[in-house]
């Protein structure tokens, strides 16, 4: 479960249309001063434990009102925080535990309607505790595989060896990971979503570089999507039917209609481009993204001439790439900070 | 996009032609042209491209580039008034 907190001086919504998962409202627009606003949104993973999730934000917020010395809060519910939406039978599930166990720690508090599209204004006070962004890891106090899209660190830290135990010239291994220091680049930080868009799969190199990202993206934490045509997706799955590497999966013209209806978002998107059609999908994706990283990974026989139709903002990654993945993998590499 | 391939078109630039020759030819050869961005919709179905993307009316036909991941780009042409007077509306005439 996603929450975006902010301490406001009032915050104001009124609904203006219902969707077809609109639950009966009698307030069709309400206002809270001095409170706590929590954006909510849940998750696919939640619907694992719900109760155990509802409990652990109750925690996590409780603690928040603390320190800011707060009793009133609004939930609002907020779908846009995530990629992978949870249901919404157990979206407004949570959402109204939530609403029931801050009640009974003798909180005041709102909820906006479920399923409605609302307008809102919002004061934040903008001092330094003001905003936060929380996580509500739905395997919390469970046993934790480590490779979910909430944690951090996809290693067991009791895993790890030390590079020179003992020695006192060792960085912190928290800060190391095991990489040389001063040799090895930088791990740069990875986008909470992102989005991947294999083109057409006739160029082999396409499907084991898919599987490389979609694999470095997701154990470093980023809730990924691969769009694609069906023939792409089929390749995909089969190649990884325990989807050990691959995350949700959505048809491309599907993808498509959500960027323009907006109701999907990421912060990075990366295309693969051997052709001119490529190319349209990378410019189209810039279209509808303008505010994400976007890379395009322009491979195949003639990458050059490809790579000179773009004239469009992105960063691009080239490379005669046909059957052999080694340099233009090293490429990404060094594109994303990966060690691998 | 199912939904074009079932309706009776008439390919004006057939399987290789870029996007810009798309544009290009739009732009030579039609009196009206009009500009939309991707994702623009035409035939319940979404327009991919580098904007902006250029659309032809002749009469009652919308010419327009129509891309598939692994065939590359076609252009166009279908009859359908009431698309063209949506068109008309909806499109903008600079680029």
């Amino acid at each position: 479960m996603r929450i975006l907190s902010i301490h406001a001086d009032c915050m104001w919504y009124r609904v203006t249309k219902k969707t077809k998962l609109a639950e009966p409202v009698d307030i069709l627009e309400d206002r809270m001063e001095e409170c706590v606003v929590l954006f909510c949104c849940v998750e696919k993973l939640d619907e694992k434990n719900p109760e155990h999730v509802v409990e652990s934000a109750k925690k996590n917020v409780t603690a928040r009102l603390a320190k800011l010395k707060v009793s009133q809060v609004m939930i609002y519910p907020y779908a846009h925080l995530t990629s992978t939406l949870g249901s919404p039978e157990c979206a407004l599930g949570i959402l109204k535990g939530l609403e029931n166990s801050l009640r009974a720690e003798s909180i005041s508090v709102r909820r906006a309607p479920f399923g409605w599209y609302k307008e809102f204004e919002i004061r934040g006070k903008g001092h330094p505790l003001a905003d936060l962004s929380m996580t509500i890891c739905p395997y919390e106090g469970t046993e934790c595989d480590f490779t979910c899209p909430y944690c951090h660190h996809p290693v067991r830290e009791s895993d790890m060896n030390p590079v020179c135990p003992g020695s006192g010239s060792c960085l912190r291994k928290d800060d190391t990971f095991g990489r040389r220091p001063g040799t090895d680049p930088v791990e740069k930080p990875v986008a909470s979503t992102a989005l991947l868009v294999p083109g057409c799969p006739e160029v082999p190199v396409q499907q084991a570089l898919a599987l490389h990202i979609s694999h470095n993206l997701r154990k470093r934490g980023t809730a990924l999507t691969v769009t694609g045509n069906p023939a792409v997706l089929n390749l995909l799955k089969v190649s990884d039917p325990e989807k050990l590497y691959l995350p949700e999966t959505i048809v491309l013209e599907k993808c498509i209609e959500e960027l323009v209806e907006k109701k999907r978002d990421c912060k990075l998107c990366i295309v693969f481009a051997h052709s001119d059609a490529g190319i349209s999908y990378a410019a189209t994706m810039r279209h509808l993204l303008p505010a994400s990283r976007l890379i395009v990974i322009i491979f195949g026989k003639d990458p050059e001439a490809l790579a000179a139709l773009i004239d469009f903002p992105c960063e691009k990654i080239v490379d005669k790439a046909v059957h052999n993945p080694m340099q233009l993998r090293k490429k990404i590499n060094e594109v994303f900070g990966w060690v691998v | 996009m199912g939904c074009i391939e079932n309706l009776p078109y008439e390919m004006i630039l057939p399987l290789g032609a870029s996007f810009k020759e798309c544009r290009e030819y739009v732009e030579k050869n039609y009196s009206e042209f009009w500009y939309v961005d991707p994702g623009y919709r035409i035939f319940d179905e979404y327009l991919i491209g580098l904007p902006p993307i250029a659309l032809g009316i002749d009469g009652n036909r919308i010419i327009f580039p129509y891309t598939k991941p692994c065939h590359g780009t076609y252009l166009l042409a279908v009859e359908d008034a009431d698309e063209t007077t949506r068109v008309r509306k909806t499109a903008r005439k600079k680029k």
